[in-house]
């Protein structure tokens, strides 16, 4: 039966593969179009503070100042400035504060390693509570080396049971 | 005004018989005096009853306009619509306070009135650990929170509830976000009660599991709501930035979906008992811990409401939480042993142990992101982490979850044969291989979103190729049609199938949010009337404006039609609504949407010139949204279906765990995930365990169905009656009978 049912999973497969690459078909025409400027625009803002604000972004506000910083941003890239160099230019007129995204030098680094750590951490942890709240029972290794012991008075009471898990 | 004093009156009355019921249960449980337990649960009834008379006037003074309380002043007025009134009740800090403690009250009232059916005997202290905390935020509304303040002099209208919760979305959200906060306290009275009474057998687990998993089925409708709120009320065409306060909400989401992972191997298994209760402890501090983020006024947010003294009530509760449960953990760490150690690490368990470490690593980062700017300007340096980062260091994570997503359900309990896992692997690999290859021959950039779709995909393939298997395995056991073996298998297997819609669901989320996020399209126009916008392929043309006036504000909306190829699609009216009471007086930009299967037209009306000859707009394409809210319907459907009653295993408590663990020893086996040898090594052994359970099972004369238990009954009441019988004609003296008490 096995081998019958697995040509029924290549099916299963290929049926998904057409609806996964139709759905992408369907999508790209979006997303192959180019960005419109506007859209670079709050992108790259999207990575600035509003000074002004409390939280916000340059993007989502909509004070005198996050206006200006979009302006800006949008004639620097009309006159052919990378975002990089944009960036670079509002962090020398206001500090790494400005910045919603960390650079990526000095104790920042912390910052972007804290996915890393959080994972050595929480691995480290289960590690330990492997090695000390786990203890392997001795009648588990005895099944598993396949010990029958003692044949089942009424094996089939269980087995019935069993059926109704099923 | 005689609201205000009977308001008051209830919420203290509530707060002494909390109190009440906390020290009747505690104690008399601990005592073994039922009348004192019975007191406390009587004690509890009148606090809930107390509560919920505090809300229906706290409702009343809503709905009737008496403004002569200030919390009805200050967020609603007579122009609101009545259910907006209602809605007012969670608009402001102190309503949404006492929402918060009637759902805790509302809880405890449905365990007081359907004790869980498994576990029943950890309840009394359950309650008792319900009660503390339910009188602890009572004390917090009493004190520094309270909705029934008098306002004076009374002023003729109220203030009105903000625009921008005048959304069907705000009747739901807050409601469902709340039960799933406040739900996590319930797993964790029953984890605590189980270590209190040293009682950390299958029921344990089984009852804090299945409040857990309600909970967080509950957080995660809640969470979804929001995102739909804001998406469709919010102009700015997104649902997420990892906000502070949204930050606060995933936090305990997340530590909750690893412990109901982990604490499925519990339940199959009896292992990590320790780390279940460390999890379940820290879900709940995390819910107090979010609860003192979002209403201390700590954190800058959106959301926060405005700065209030509840912090330092809310920090000593975080700190009591964290204290009951480590002394407890720690004090019964004997009780907390697991009964056996890993077989394997690639088993499920293994994969269920990997999940762990990732939703943890998550919480942690998200948690250092959250707290970096506060601890950044306490040290005097203001630096502040936005929404681009927390997407940037947590994408790679989120990419794993959705691999596990895939990997976990193909794996073998105990041990997964290496070349049947190898083999399983390969026709998700397979296919997800190609679907990459497609993308990539598409040019879909960026490339972090094509990885993540193509993960999405593998996710989604290997769970429907694993369920294909269990169809075919079950009909191999009993020959029956594709259909009715999909519906039995299904219906046999709630935990396991729900758990399995709950993954199609998250590759449904994760396909909207990818593809939402990265290959949006979005312009922003200033158009003459007649003239065009072009975004991502459709054609937008403004028609003009209309305005209406009605439900206490002026609406003006621009009428936008929009054709794709020179075809019609739609026509869009976002608005703009000035309200015409005080806090509704600014004007609120209501985008409009069209959602399809594929996309999402979103058109946010920004500003016009006098006369409407131009105005502006900003217009987005927005690809797969609605497959976010498809997901959050499927997820809650699948949620519901693992949490249907399993009869099995209140009748058979001693033998469920061993015939549920048989039971996917069968289907691992039939469906070729678990190597021969092995299949009939573990057959044998689960067979007789399986048997020594059923043996204590009938020695405690435990009944198996509802038949056996009507027999038993009248078995033990025919021994009662012979008993009787026996010590009436039985060899006592009359004269020692009659002059007896009796």
């Amino acid at each position: 039966m096995r081998g019958r049912s697995r040509g029924g999973m290549w099916w299963i497969a290929a049926a998904a593969v057409v609806f996964g690459v139709a759905v992408a078909l369907a999508v790209a025409p979006v997303a192959r179009r180019p960005p419109s400027t506007y859209q670079r625009v709050v992108a790259i803002a999207s990575q600035l503070r509003c000074p002004v604000c409390s939280g916000e972004s340059a993007a989502s506000s909509d004070t005198v100042q996050a206006i200006a910083m979009r302006r800006e941003i949008a004639r620097e890239l009309a006159a052919g400035r990378s975002t990089h160099q944009i960036l670079a230019g509002f962090v020398a007129q206001y500090g790494t504060w400005i910045l919603t995204r960390p650079p990526h030098h000095g104790a920042y680094t912390l910052l972007w390693l804290a996915p890393v750590l959080s994972v050595s951490v929480v691995t480290v942890l289960v590690v330990r509570y492997l090695r000390l709240r786990s203890v392997r029972r001795p009648a588990d290794a005895d099944a598993l080396a396949g010990g029958q012991t003692g044949a089942p008075q009424d094996g089939g009471d269980a087995e019935r049971r069993l059926a109704r898990y099923l | 005004m005689w609201i205000v004093g009977a308001g008051q009156a209830l919420l203290w009355l509530a707060l002494l018989a909390a109190l009440g019921a906390a020290g009747g249960l505690y104690f008399g449980e601990r005592a073994a005096r039922p009348a004192w337990v019975r007191g406390g649960k009587l004690s509890f009834g009148v606090a809930a009853a107390a509560a919920a008379g505090a809300a229906g006037l706290l409702e009343a003074a809503l709905v009737g306009n008496d403004f002569a309380v200030r919390f009805v002043a200050e967020h609603s007025s007579i122009q609101t619509p009545v259910y907006y009134r209602v809605a007012a009740m969670w608009g402001g800090q102190q309503g949404s306070l006492l929402l918060w403690v009637l759902l805790l009250y509302g809880f405890a009232a449905y365990l007081l009135c359907w004790p869980p059916r498994e576990g029943a005997r950890l309840q009394p202290y359950a309650l008792a650990i319900l009660a503390a905390v339910a009188a602890c935020t009572s004390l917090l509304l009493v004190t520094a929170a309270s909705p029934f303040v008098a306002m004076r002099p009374v002023p003729a209208d109220g203030l009105g509830l903000n625009r921008l919760l005048h959304n069907t979305s705000f009747l739901l959200h807050p409601i469902l976000l709340y039960l799933g906060f406040v739900g996590f306290t319930v797993p964790f009275a029953f984890a605590m009660s189980g270590l209190l009474r040293r009682d950390t057998g299958d029921h344990w687990i089984r009852v804090t599991h299945r409040w857990a998993l309600t909970a967080w089925a509950l957080l995660s409708v809640g969470i979804l709501l929001g995102m739909h709120w804001s998406y469709h009320v919010l102009d700015w065409g997104g649902y997420w930035s990892f906000d502070p306060v949204e930050n606060s909400a995933l936090m305990p989401w997340l530590a909750a979906t690893a412990l109901i992972h982990s604490a499925m191997v519990q339940e199959r298994r009896g292992m990590l008992k320790l780390w279940n209760a460390i999890l379940v402890s820290l879900t709940y501090v995390l819910t107090l811990f979010g609860t003192f983020l979002s209403r201390s006024g700590i954190v800058v947010s959106v959301h926060a409401f405005a700065v209030s003294p509840l912090g330092g009530y809310l920090l000593t509760y975080v700190g009591l939480a964290a204290a009951l449960a480590v002394y407890l953990i720690a004090s019964r760490l004997d009780v907390l042993q697991d009964d056996r150690g890993f077989d394997s690490l690639v088993s499920k368990e293994g994969a269920f142990l990997l999940n762990n470490v990732v939703f943890l690593a998550l919480v942690l980062t998200i948690l250092v992101g959250t707290l970096m700017p506060v601890v950044s300007a306490a040290l005097g340096h203001g630096l502040t982490v936005g929404t681009p980062y927390f997407e940037t260091v947590t994408a790679p994570l989120f990419t794993v979850v959705l691999l596990l997503a895939g990997v976990g359900p193909l794996l073998a309990w105990r041990r997964a044969g290496r070349a049947e896992f190898t083999r399983h692997l390969l026709v998700p690999l397979a296919a997800s291989a190609l679907f990459a290859a497609a993308l990539g021959a598409m040019d879909v950039r960026p490339l972090p979103a094509a990885v993540g779709l193509a993960c999405a995909f593998f996710a989604g393939v290997a769970v429907l190729y694993d369920f294909a298997l269990g169809v075919a395995a079950r009909q191999a056991m009993e020959p029956s049609g594709v259909l009715v073996a999909a519906g039995r298998l299904v219906s046999r297997n709630p935990r396991r199938y729900g758990g399995y819609a709950v993954h199609l669901a998250m590759v449904l989320i994760a396909c909207g949010i990818i593809a939402s996020h990265a290959f949006h399209r979005e312009g922003q126009f200033a158009l003459r009337v007649g003239e065009a916008a072009r975004v991502g392929g459709y054609t937008v043309i403004y028609e003009g404006l209309g305005s209406t006036t009605g439900g206490g504000a002026r609406q003006t909306y621009a009428r936008m039609m929009v054709t794709r190829g020179g075809h019609y699609v739609t026509t869009l009216t976002p608005s703009i609504t000035v309200g015409t009471d005080a806090a509704t007086s600014n004007a609120t930009y209501i985008p409009a949407v069209d959602s399809g299967p594929l996309r999402d037209l979103y058109i946010t009306f920004l500003g016009y010139q006098p006369g409407g000859t131009t105005a502006g707009f900003n217009i987005i394409v927005n690809p797969l949204v609605s497959w976010i809210w498809a997901g959050g319907a499927l997820l809650v459907a699948g949620a519901v279906w693992s949490l249907w009653p399993r009869p099995q295993a209140v009748l058979a408590p001693r033998s469920y765990r061993v015939f549920g663990l048989w039971a996917e020893l069968e289907y691992d086996f039939r469906m070729g995930k678990t190597a021969e040898p092995e299949y009939l090594a573990l057959r044998t052994q689960y067979r007789q365990e399986a048997e020594e359970a059923m043996a204590l099972e009938r020695a405690e004369g435990r009944p198996r169905t509802d038949l056996e238990r009507v027999e038993a009954r009248i078995a033990a009441r025919a021994m009662e009656l012979s008993a009787a019988r026996r010590a009436e004609g039985g060899p006592i003296a009359p004269g020692v009978g009659g002059g007896g008490s009796k």
